[in-house]
């Protein structure tokens, strides 16, 4: 970042972190303040308020100084151009791969990992995110995270309304079946994007050969080896301990 | 006589540990395991310990121990592995190697980095252990000293170094991050009166935010995000034969080698705070006494070599309280305290009359850990650095898979996820805008021990702030924080410059050259 | 191809679900989620008796830890969403029972089915070099200059904090009450001086006890208990008779399952837990660690959780410490 649009960034930075301090300083304001809570006598350096008006205080003075420079420095001036339909409609390389990103992580952590069996789940947020930055084709990249961002959405409504939990309460792998059929279709159709270029095949290969076996490493590794549970069992976990009791019969 | 004594029962101990093949492969076994854990972003010291703890169960009390304490060790090593070659600590222990390492490995030098922080780590362990068997019935006398206004100072002090960890572009970047991570250390029960502060009726808010999850977002996302974005390579590793010790670099560094060993068991041995905070302090402490404190941050191999030795030395500190009063002194020393009792051992002042030996096998175990520690890291650190070959579009996904099981590991709570990404988008902004983030990481793990404590301190003096004044280890801290904080201020130091000047009967330089 | 491979898993699945369900219990591993972190006194008992358990059923038990919300709340919570199959059982303390009355839930402890293993009883001792040699010297000291002595108990509203105000109300003494994040650090504080009185358990204090840095005035508990080394530390209940109106509230560490759990499943466990209990394994761990052996299921063990979410919820609620009232959630006054 340059030194102008640093003080740009520094300029709404300091009117948020106003704000919060303040909002800290109001909610701190409801927080005992003299009365006894809890069993333990209190005196004003006792509150539990203490140190968060002390944090919330120095955080006010950091940022209207940081305010104060940013103005000073012109960082006031321009920085309402940011969110210009041109520029929304248009957006820079950086704001798209930035966005894909943010994308997968949000769509891997708040939807997939707790609903969706782990391996399952890892595989289905690795091979479309590695191989959209490994094969670095903007064609590529737009089409797997209109695939990713289709299949979040469908989730989250699926998830809010109430639909989901109910289907999986009749059939645990309602919506695991799709989704693992989803993950073998997701690599066919990458393959066919990338037709015959020998450089990026070989990188399709090795990133579907990291996708499947890191994944497949981890859970191995963790629910067998470390005895962790995973966020979510389901498929593939049942399938692993259908196949390890076919091997051992408890209670015997 | 009491040294020849306990050298002699030391060296019976080694010899039954190293007679049997199994204790030696679960030493090996464990220290390698320990050595990867710590090397993965999100797989830390305390969950390895703790993991192990389960698996160690059902063996014999000896093989349990050389399994913990190896991975204990191997772990807190390994950390410095992704701190070097990533820029993402693999445990919050070496986050400050990061500093200085990830610099070196970008000129290439990271397999001379992974060098100096095996042998440093190797030292610091060995001094930690030293002072475990001759100095603990001293150590503890002082760790009895420490009461909650001696806690207060010490966190007052971590804060202290963090604040001057600070930003290239605005020296307040740095507060401002140390304040939103202090503030951020309030969330949940107040741990004096238990009263809910910003948890906003939120369930998963109530225990507090966690460090682990916080540190993996903080570090680990927003590296993510940049490699990724700006189609950054990995760091690329000159060719080498091999990874050589570099004693000479090492010999060069004997001050600094001493000096942090020396925090590193201290900080180890105050109950509560552990190799975290270690190598923060020890690495703060290298820079503020620096000759040339510009070159920190820039691939200063003092940086990498003080926060690794003061982690590992933090060891041996950290069993100290551990074992003679059944305190841990540090996150993973509570997990070992835990496996200690699984196996009927407690630890605690009547440990040698209850174990005869006890203490010396403990030792016994810590050394070969280390050796082992050594061997494997000079062989490994070669092999290491090939995965930077690795290609980082791929590399970095697989990171933050790891990033995910990890902060869910240590809990099996899946709203860490959730606040792990949240931490680490913000992070990425505050990253892009030149904030250190290492302030907000410190202030987060910081902040309730000068919360609680401060708050105690005066609860027991009724208000006063006499005591701060009145018990000497007190004073000493009080001592260290004023040094700290004039070194930070430009006048203070002109002001040394000249008094020394005057001293040495050098001619008073120009007052007008000083200003900038 | 797709269509095939589909079916088959479909298949193998459907097997696997049916295949499983027939079988008696328990036909495969157990799962004991413990609520609080690895390495506390729940954490332990539950691993111990959870391996004894394991031979017996001829399964195994992983015990993990889900730790965070309000008093485990975090925990209890994923096991009560769980099959009520016995697969999945919550390793438990006292502590969770106030997890309604502080908002991390909204059930009653009448959900669950507990196996009680015991708890170490609580004990006052004092700093080394404190002038008080017995219970008596101390209780008239506090009461001659009210709320000077400091005392440490662990957390405000822990299970010692209660213990602590039980012997405060039965003796009429005041003392000033200085919360610590935990045991370990109130021990030290009594050891470093900077309080004078602890209560803690004996679990806990053992060596410290032992060790001559810290000095046992009263046991808690009706009985008075022998500690190696020590020698027996009486029970305060013959000086202090009204101690017998508030005391004792011991704790109750062990695991539950779902109530609404099948009758032979909670029989299956019920038995196999008497029979840990009396193994070799637990009665060595439990003796060695000064643990008192309950060993209440069923009934009698519902009775108990209900006794202590009553006491706990309302202390709390008097104490201004707790977010409802127990009325909310029916809870009888004790």
């Amino acid at each position: 970042m340059n030194k102008e649009a640093m003080r740009r960034a520094d300029f709404k930075t300091g009117i948020i972190l106003i704000v919060l301090s303040v909002l800290v300083l109001v909610e701190t304001s409801t927080f005992p303040m003299t009365d006894s809570y809890g069993g333990v006598q209190n005196v004003w350096y006792v509150s539990p308020a203490l140190f968060p008006l002390i944090i919330g205080g120095v955080l006010l003075v950091l940022s209207v100084v940081l305010l104060a420079n940013a103005i000073r420095e012109g960082g006031h001036r321009g920085g309402a151009g940011t969110l210009s339909p041109r520029r929304l409609l248009s957006p820079s390389e950086h704001t798209v791969r930035f966005g894909t990103i943010l994308l997968y992580l949000l769509a891997y952590v708040y939807l997939f990992v707790p609903y969706v069996d782990f391996a399952l789940a890892t595989f289905l947020f690795l091979f479309p995110f590695a191989l959209s930055f490994y094969v670095d084709r903007p064609d590529i990249l737009k089409k797997m995270a209109l695939i990713i961002l289709g299949l979040s959405v469908i989730m989250a409504v699926l998830l809010l309304s109430g639909v989901w939990p109910r289907a999986v309460e009749s059939f645990e792998y309602a919506f695991e079946i799709p989704l693992a059929v989803l993950a073998i279709a997701v690599p066919v159709y990458a393959r066919r994007l990338i037709g015959d270029d020998p450089l990026l095949a070989r990188r399709f290969l090795i990133t579907l050969i990291v996708a499947i076996a890191s994944p497949l490493f981890l859970f191995l590794a963790f629910r067998y080896g470390l005895r962790v549970q995973m966020p979510h069992e389901g498929l593939v976990a049942d399938a692993a301990e259908a196949i390890r009791y076919f091997f051992r019969t408890p209670g015997a | 006589m009491y040294v020849i004594d306990q050298f002699t029962s030391f060296g019976l101990s080694l010899y039954a540990t190293l007679i049997s093949p199994v204790n030696i492969l679960v030493l090996v076994g464990a220290t390698l395991l320990g050595i990867i854990f710590g090397a993965l972003p999100g797989l830390t010291a305390t969950l390895g310990v703790a993991l192990l703890t389960t698996l160690t169960y059902g063996v014999p009390t000896e093989t349990a121990l050389i399994a913990l304490l190896s991975m204990y060790v191997g772990a807190v090593y390994g950390g410095s592995y992704a701190s070097i070659l990533i820029n993402i600590p693999g445990t919050a222990a070496s986050a400050a190697t990061a500093l200085d390492g990830y610099p070196l490995a970008l000129k290439g030098e990271a397999g001379k980095a992974l060098g100096l922080t095996t042998t440093a780590s190797f030292l610091g362990t060995m001094f930690g252990m030293v002072v475990l068997v001759l100095l603990s019935p001293l150590i503890i006398d002082l760790a009895l000293q420490f009461t909650s206004f001696e806690f207060f100072l010490l966190a007052f002090f971590g804060i202290l170094i963090s604040g001057t960890l600070s930003s290239r572009d605005l020296v307040y970047k740095g507060w401002i991050a140390g304040f939103i991570g202090l503030f951020m250390s309030t969330v949940g029960r107040d741990r004096l009166q238990f009263f809910p502060r910003f948890t906003f009726d939120i369930s998963e808010l109530d225990a507090g935010l966690e460090v682990v999850p916080v540190l993996l977002g903080a570090f680990g996302i927003p590296q993510i995000i940049k490699v990724l974005v700006n189609r950054q390579p990995l760091a690329r590793p000159k060719e080498f034969a091999r990874i050589l010790p570099e004693w000479g670099t090492i010999a060069r560094n004997a001050k600094h080698i001493v000096r942090s060993a020396s925090i590193g068991v201290g900080i180890g041995s105050v109950p509560g705070i552990g190799e975290d905070i270690a190598g923060w302090v020890s690495y703060g402490v290298a820079r503020n006494t620096s000759k040339h404190p510009e070159t920190f941050g820039t691939g200063e191999v003092a940086g990498v070599v003080s926060s690794e030795t003061a982690n590992n030395a933090c060891i041996g500190g950290a069993l100290i309280p551990l074992i003679t009063l059944g305190i841990p002194g540090s996150p993973p020393a509570a997990m070992l305290l835990g496996a200690l009792m699984l196996h009927n051992v407690t630890p605690g002042p009547m440990i040698e009359f209850e174990h005869p030996g006890f203490i010396l096998e403990l030792t016994a175990i810590l050394l070969l850990a280390s050796l082992a520690m050594w061997g494997l890291g000079i062989t490994l650190a070669k092999q290491v650095v090939k995965v930077l070959k690795l290609p980082a579009q791929v590399f970095m996904p697989v990171i933050a898979v790891l990033c995910v099981i990890g902060s869910y590991s240590l809990g099996l709570n899946v709203f860490n996820l959730y606040l792990m990404i949240a931490v680490g988008i913000v992070a990425y902004f505050l990253t892009e805008m030149e904030y250190p983030i290492s302030p907000l990481v410190i202030g987060v793990i910081l902040g309730p021990m000068a919360d609680e404590n401060l708050r105690r301190a005066l609860m027991v003096s009724e208000g006063s702030f006499a005591p701060l004044f009145q018990r000497p280890v007190c004073l000493l801290l009080l001592v260290v924080i004023v040094l700290t904080v004039m070194s930070q201020i430009p006048a203070c130091k002109r002001a040394k410059e000249r008094l020394t000047d005057r001293v040495l009967g050098r001619k008073p330089r120009n007052a007008s050259m000083d200003v900038d | 191809m797709k269509k095939t491979l589909v079916l088959s898993t479909a298949i193998l699945m459907a097997s696997v679900t049916t295949g499983l369900a027939a079988d008696k219990y328990p036909a495969r591993d157990i799962t004991n989620v413990v609520v609080w972190a690895a390495g506390g006194g729940t954490d332990l008992c539950n691993r111990v008796v959870s391996a004894e358990m394991a031979k017996i059923l001829g399964v195994n038990i992983n015990v993990t830890n889900k730790t965070g919300g309000v008093s485990g709340s975090i925990g209890m919570d994923a096991v009560y969403n769980e099959k009520p199959d016995g697969y999945t059982i919550a390793g438990i303390s006292e502590s969770v029972v106030t997890a309604a009355v502080q908002g991390g839930w909204d059930k009653r402890m009448e959900v669950w089915s507990p196996f009680i293993i015991g708890g170490s009883p609580d004990v006052v001792s004092v700093t080394a070099s404190a002038p008080y040699k017995d219970l008596k010297e101390l209780i008239e000291a506090a009461k001659a200059e009210p709320n000077k002595i400091k005392a440490s108990a662990s957390a405000a509203g822990s299970i010692h904090h209660l213990n602590l105000l039980a012997l405060m109300n039965g003796s009429g003494a005041k003392f000033n009450y200085i919360p610590y994040n935990g045991s370990a650090p109130a021990q030290n504080a009594a050891m470093s001086g900077e309080v004078t009185v602890v209560v803690t358990s004996v679990a806990e204090q053992q060596q410290l006890l032992k060790g001559k840095k810290l000095r046992p005035l009263g046991m808690l508990t009706p009985d008075s208990f022998t500690v190696d080394g020590v020698g027996t530390i009486p029970s305060s209940f013959p000086d202090y008779p009204k101690l017998k109106e508030y005391l004792p509230i011991s704790q109750a560490i062990g695991f539950a399952v779902r109530s609404d759990t099948p009758e032979d499943v909670k029989k299956t466990l019920g038995d196999a837990f008497e029979k840990a209990l009396k193994s070799d394994a637990v009665k060595k761990w439990t003796t060695e660690n000064y643990y008192t052996v309950s060993g209440k299921h069923g009934k009698a063990a519902q009775a108990e959780f209900a006794r202590l979410e009553s006491l706990f919820g309302w202390t709390l609620f008097e104490l201004g410490a707790a977010k409802f009232s127990p009325e909310k959630f029916g809870i009888p006054k004790p």
